[in-house]
């Protein structure tokens, strides 16, 4: 079996175990069976470990880490995604329900990325920086925070509006949402930070200047700034449960944009690593 | 008898712009603008909006509500006793101070320039020995404080032809691809542009350095009595190049020199290739605002870390609460949304693509180079093209054409196919090698063509070329006359 045959194979191998996965965590909380939670858990965590395998195969048959081809960001994107799902359910089982819309988004994520081109491409010596490491981890992070708040800001909307079942009974009220979207919004704020500070150093290393109003950069401005807008209009203003929730899910649409879309649509130094 | 009755006088009501400038409503008014700001400037970099007066008058009103509000915070945190988020707070927006502030230092006084040099140059120790300088509102042109000669330039490629090594070896050290020099005067860098420099002469006239293109590795020389060379090479470090030397429209040379070998015309010009030593592009900066940012980042960071992560966020005391429109707040958003899926027209895009397919080609067909086309065929078209350019090359002709007249008459577009039909006008004439002077009769024809585009990875490549309907040609006859001493002199050089 070849390098690409063997990382194909298990990058399935691991969206199989997130179906069983999602369909464990859908059992569990349909039916009523807290304890089985758990079986879901260890599905995804089942999930993981070909999809880690998938991702070093691709490391060593390409010789640079998952940030070139969409095909490389999106898998490692929504490995990050899904192993801080895991981290906070196993922590907080209660929240088990969130993996119900974080764990889908995520496989339709490793589903997109399969489905475009696998060439692999060298790295360019411009990228052949240690700040390029915390610039592209910091970002994922930050990405899996940002889908972790959307995620529990679409929970807190149907609770606000008063729907009922199983599943949802089984979360926190809003207020307690509304909290842990905030939480979420406050890790990503930090980890979207670390990633423009660690762009910045590098940027300055590889072509003396830290900032250069690239479109990329722009927008990655622009996204830290509407959720600081967000957190300082929730700091200061009657913003309701449901103000924060809209507000959360229109800074994670400008994030995912900023990260996944812009780079494809606008002529930008950061363009040409995920082509 | 007049009474004058001194009444006090009412002071006037205090100006609170102090507390104007540090209220809740305007702080994120500003945030909006700010971000709204660099969503449009991202989205219409034409607008220029970062340069700005009005951008620098809104970083300002953020600094200075920044100034005050950092001010408050320090002032809290020394009456009332130190608490994580008191100290949070604090350190987050000083270091956006301080990040602001050192971003005016260095729109104020920073300095980057740009130079290209060949191997063997020494650069003066002048600013005006750089080709571009971008100095800062109030900064000194970049220049160092001793001459740099280039010595050499080493590139080494991955096999699919991607650039995988560049460093330079100069007379002060040795730079590279991500690793600066720091000398007196500024910092360097090395960009990842570079090639060979065709070092030629054209007599009568001048000499001079032709730095082909990193990527397709061509450059064009300008010579006397409007001619021009189009020089190509096909590797980083050659040993000869490919010339087509042309006279407006027509080509007069096609074939491969190599250093030390002349060429001359019929006019009494000619062009001499000396030699070919690699150029590489060098950066050159002076700022001194990085290790601010840096110190700001670092305070934003451990600051929102502080803020964001050790405490959920509460909120304020509600006498600070004036009520918000969330919605109002952020409609930027919406504006870069569908500013974004908007996008240009497809008869727009239409006319773009055959347009640029028109204006390769016929400069493929011109100078008689069939390697011109790659970036605009698929393999189809590209054989065929191929085939109808070496047959002219074989009869010691160029075709001169130019359109007159491009109407899109419709477009049938599935996902990776683009089918559009044209109504165009378009003057030929075919010119004889070696002289560029026209052969046989000029010609405007009308035709409506189909043309079928297919997608190939980012690019429409044109697949098949049809008429949809029969030509109107100008002229009645061809002259195909093959001129056997050009096609023996040029044929065998030139087809691909």
């Amino acid at each position: 079996m070849n390098e690409f045959a063997l990382e194909t194979t298990l990058h399935w191998a691991g969206v199989a175990f997130y179906i069983a996965g999602v369909a464990l965590f859908a059992h569990a909380l349909i039916f009523a069976h807290p304890r089985r939670v758990r079986w879901g858990l260890w599905a995804t965590l089942a999930g993981l470990l070909p999809h880690a395998a998938a991702l070093v195969v691709r490391y060593v048959a390409v010789g640079h880490g998952p940030y070139m081809m969409k095909y490389e960001v999106l898998s490692s994107n929504a490995w990050i995604a899904i192993a801080m799902l895991l981290l906070f359910v196993w922590r907080r089982p209660v929240w088990a329900p969130l993996a119900l819309l974080a764990l889908p988004a995520s496989i339709l994520m490793v589903g997109f990325g399969l489905f475009t081109n696998p060439e692999a491409r060298s790295l360019p010596p411009a990228l052949r920086s240690l700040w390029l490491v915390f610039h592209v981890l910091f970002n994922k992070l930050a990405v899996g925070a940002f889908l972790l708040s959307a995620a529990s800001a679409l929970v807190l909307l149907r609770k606000s509006r008063g729907a009922t079942g199983r599943m949802l009974d089984r979360l926190p009220g809003p207020g307690v949402l509304e909290a842990y979207t905030l939480r979420f919004v406050g890790f990503g704020f930090v980890f979207w930070t670390t990633t423009i500070g660690a762009g910045a150093i590098w940027a300055n290393q590889a072509w003396g200047r830290y900032w250069g109003w690239d479109p990329i950069e722009s927008w990655s401005l622009v996204t830290w700034l509407c959720y600081a807008l967000l957190l300082h209009a929730r700091l200061f203003f009657r913003m309701s449960a449901r103000g924060v929730a809209w507000g959360a899910l229109l800074c994670f649409t400008v994030s995912i944009l900023t990260v996944l879309i812009f780079p494809f649509v606008f002529p930008s130094l950061h363009a040409a690593y995920f082509q | 008898m007049t009474i004058a009755i001194a009444y006090p006088m009412k002071p006037p009501p205090p100006l609170h712009l102090k507390r104007l400038l540090r209220s809740p409503r305007l702080i994120v008014g500003e945030l909006a603008a700010l971000a709204g700001a660099g969503a449009c400037g991202a989205l219409l970099p034409e607008l220029h909006i970062f340069l700005n007066p009005w951008f620098g008058a809104l970083t300002l009103l953020i600094a200075v509500s920044l100034a005050i509000v950092v001010g408050d915070q320090l002032r809290v945190l020394l009456r009332s006793g130190a608490t994580t988020r008191r100290v949070g707070a604090a350190m987050l927006h000083a270091g956006l101070l301080l990040a602001i502030m050192a971003g005016a230092l260095r729109a104020l006084f920073a300095t980057e320039a740009v130079v290209d040099l060949v191997e063997g140059e020494t650069l003066p120790a002048t600013a005006a020995a750089w080709s571009g300088q971008f100095p800062g509102l109030l900064a000194r042109p970049f220049q160092l404080q001793q001459p740099l000669t280039l010595q050499a330039v080493h590139g080494r490629r991955y096999p699919d032809g991607s650039l995988q090594k560049l460093s330079a070896q100069l007379s002060a050290g040795e730079l590279a691809v991500n690793r600066d020099l720091s000398l007196a005067g500024g910092r360097l860098f090395l960009a990842s542009d570079f090639g060979a420099a065709a070092l030629v002469e054209w007599r009568p006239g001048k000499r001079e350095a032709a730095l082909l293109d990193s990527h397709s590795r061509e450059a064009t020389s300008i010579g006397p009595h409007a001619l021009r060379a189009h020089l190509r090479a096909l590797r980083d470090r050659p040993e000869s190049v490919e010339v087509r030397v042309m006279r407006g429209a027509g080509l007069l040379y096609s074939g491969v020199l190599h250093p030390g070998e002349t060429i001359g015309f019929a006019g009494g010009e000619a062009l001499t290739l000396h030699a070919l030593p690699l150029w590489a592009r060098l950066r050159g900066s002076r700022d001194n605002s990085f290790w601010p940012v840096c110190a700001g980042f670092a305070l934003i960071l451990a600051g929102s870390i502080l803020l964001f992560v050790k405490f959920p966020l509460a909120r304020a005391p509600s006498a600070m609460m004036p009520t918000l429109q969330p919605a109002g707040s952020l409609p930027f958003l919406l504006m870069a949304i569908v500013c974004v899926s908007s996008g240009c027209s497809s008869r727009e895009k239409a006319a773009q693509l055959v347009t640029r397919y028109n204006e390769v080609v016929s400069e493929a067909y011109r100078r008689g180079d069939v390697r011109l086309i790659d970036p605009v065929v698929g393999p189809n078209e590209g054989k065929k093209l191929a085939g109808l350019i070496g047959v002219r090359l074989d009869f010691g002709l160029t075709l001169d054409s130019q359109m007159l007249a491009l109407e899109v008459i419709d477009i049938d577009r599935a996902k990776n196919e683009m089918r559009v039909r044209t109504r165009e006008r378009w003057r030929y004439c075919d010119r004889r090698i070696g002289s560029g002077e026209r052969s046989g009769e000029e010609s405007t024809d009308s035709y409506e063509m189909l043309y079928v585009f297919k997608k190939s990875g980012k690019a429409w490549l044109v697949d098949e070329i049809q008429f949809a309907a029969p030509p109107k040609v100008g002229r009645q006859t061809t002259t195909w006359v093959a001129d056997r001493a050009a096609l023996r002199d040029v044929a065998g050089r030139s087809r691909p």
